[in-house]
């Protein structure tokens, strides 16, 4: 891949600001255009949303060609799905995004604990992982994920990532419910501040 | 509790990792409706839940695109939603019980207890601020509400409970319970036969949940040969009878699990359950 297509790449790689942040007259178009079956929506919807729902998926279901089926059910169910989307259900990218977790998690479960084992660790994150390349867009995101706690991320992810419930945290971690809630409250109000720009 | 109290319970954080009932979803979602204060703090929370999850992202293969897009056309968008669960209302041949009523009894009471549940929330947030005359007067008329709400459930249940209890003590129905077979230890469903009307309903007291792909199917066994009696979901209440074909002389009851919407004949190593009619 050349220079240029790598950087054409990372373009797609943060989902573009009109779509992650309250910019409620793009996304409602957007959607509407999807919603009427639109081919070239469809298009741009794979385009601007793979990478995203492919790396989440690929955190939880770890084997690349499963990770690769896994996204292939996602799209076809958020396609599906779509007239069934109102904005009462939140941001279109968190649809999805819950579509995307739990399908992976499902896989997951589906197939046993030996898939499981197979999950990058979370400690080692995508960072270390030497097929992904870092670039300049993406640098900027994960330096603000380094902002976080670890311990704090080490809770997140397992709730995102691995489907655990505050209970069953509790549980792994050998910690009190108690303080795993305060400590998710405290990560969450963390990450708006780490991450929102107002 | 005000919009800041329910806030507070952190539920709108577990939303937004995954972490809640579907009961749970539905209610932050309905509030959510209600509280710009509380569609605003969610709002915050799914932005910066979807700028970390974001940090995640791998470019798929380049192959995959024309592959994933195809597969997306091919299965094509479903209807709009203008009822609830009317996507699977055309797949089944189940025929509603009481064939008076003008709808499905079940899905009446369904869509009360939704209702109910809806304005139970919104009521017991209200009642928390009845400050004024007018908005005790509101309360009063939620209060009503919820009450026939409840009422007309109450009634759709018992008018399905009646029909269900004369079919089973007709002195025509017989009872043949289908049976575990081979790995399927704990399946059980029930056929009631009425053998003077020819009429069969299905209870399914125990049957795993099945892929999408796949359905039941119910198979009268006439003179050796299999009979197809109709596919079913197994996730109905296990009180509940379905009515499935009628069937004129059975020896034996099974049901197998096929592909969607059934097949003509029935895949043997898929059996879940037997009986036999006793002579």
């Amino acid at each position: 891949m050349s220079v240029a297509q790598k950087w054409e790449k990372n373009l797609y790689l943060k989902p573009s600001p009109p779509m992650n942040n309250p910019a409620h007259s793009d996304e409602s178009a957007f959607v509407a255009r999807l919603q009427s079956g639109d081919a070239k929506g469809m298009e741009e919807l794979y385009d601007r949303y793979s990478p995203a729902l492919f790396g989440v998926i690929s955190r939880i279901v770890g084997d690349s060609e499963l990770a690769e089926d896994v996204l292939q059910e996602v799209f076809v169910k958020i396609w599906k799905n779509l007239p069934h989307y109102d904005a009462s259900k939140g941001r279109l990218f968190t649809w999805m995004m819950n579509i995307a977790r739990n399908s992976a998690i499902d896989m997951v479960r589906l197939k046993g604990y030996k898939q499981a084992q197979k999950v990058q660790s979370l400690d080692t994150a995508v960072y270390t992982d030497p097929k992904s390349e870092p670039n300049i867009s993406e640098i900027g995101v994960r330096e603000l994920v380094e902002q976080l706690q670890p311990e704090q991320r080490k809770i997140i992810d397992l709730i995102y990532f691995k489907g655990y419930t505050q209970s069953e945290v509790s549980k792994t971690l050998s910690l009190p419910l108690g303080t795993i809630k305060s400590r998710v409250r405290i990560a969450m109000r963390e990450m708006r501040k780490v991450f929102n720009l107002f | 509790m005000s919009p800041q109290e329910y806030i507070e319970t952190g539920i709108l954080e577990r939303f937004v990792l995954g972490d809640v009932s579907d009961q749970e979803r539905q209610q932050v979602q309905c509030m959510s409706k209600i509280y710009p204060e509380i569609r605003a703090e969610m709002e915050q929370l799914e932005s910066a839940m979807g700028e970390y999850a974001s940090a995640f992202a791998q470019a798929p293969p380049d192959p995959l695109k024309t592959k994933v897009l195809a597969a997306m056309a091919a299965a094509g968008q479903d209807a709009p939603k203008v009822t609830p669960n009317n996507k699977d209302a055309a797949e089944t041949p189940v025929i509603p019980i009481s064939k008076a009523s003008t709808g499905n009894p079940l899905w009446l009471a369904a869509a009360s207890l939704v209702l109910l549940a809806m304005l139970g929330i919104v009521y017991v947030y209200l009642s928390g601020q009845v400050q004024t005359e007018t908005d005790r007067n509101l309360a009063l008329t939620l209060d009503k509400v919820h009450l026939q709400a409840e009422i007309n459930a109450a009634k759709e249940s018992t008018q399905q409970l009646t029909s269900e209890l004369a079919i089973v003590n007709d002195t025509a129905t017989r009872r043949i319970q289908m049976k575990g077979v081979g790995s399927h230890t704990a399946s059980l469903a029930t056929v009631y036969w009425n053998t003077t009307s020819t009429e069969a309903y299905l209870s399914v007291n125990n049957l795993p949940a099945p892929s999408e792909e796949q359905q039941y199917q119910l198979w009268a066994i006439v003179e050796g040969v299999p009979v197809d009696l109709g596919v079913f979901d197994a996730d109905s209440n296990s009180l509940s009878l379905q009515a499935m074909k009628g069937v004129q002389n059975a020896q034996a009851f099974a049901v197998t699990l096929e592909k969607r919407g059934g097949s003509p004949s029935p895949n043997l190593e898929q059996l879940y359950v037997l009986g036999n009619v006793e002579a």
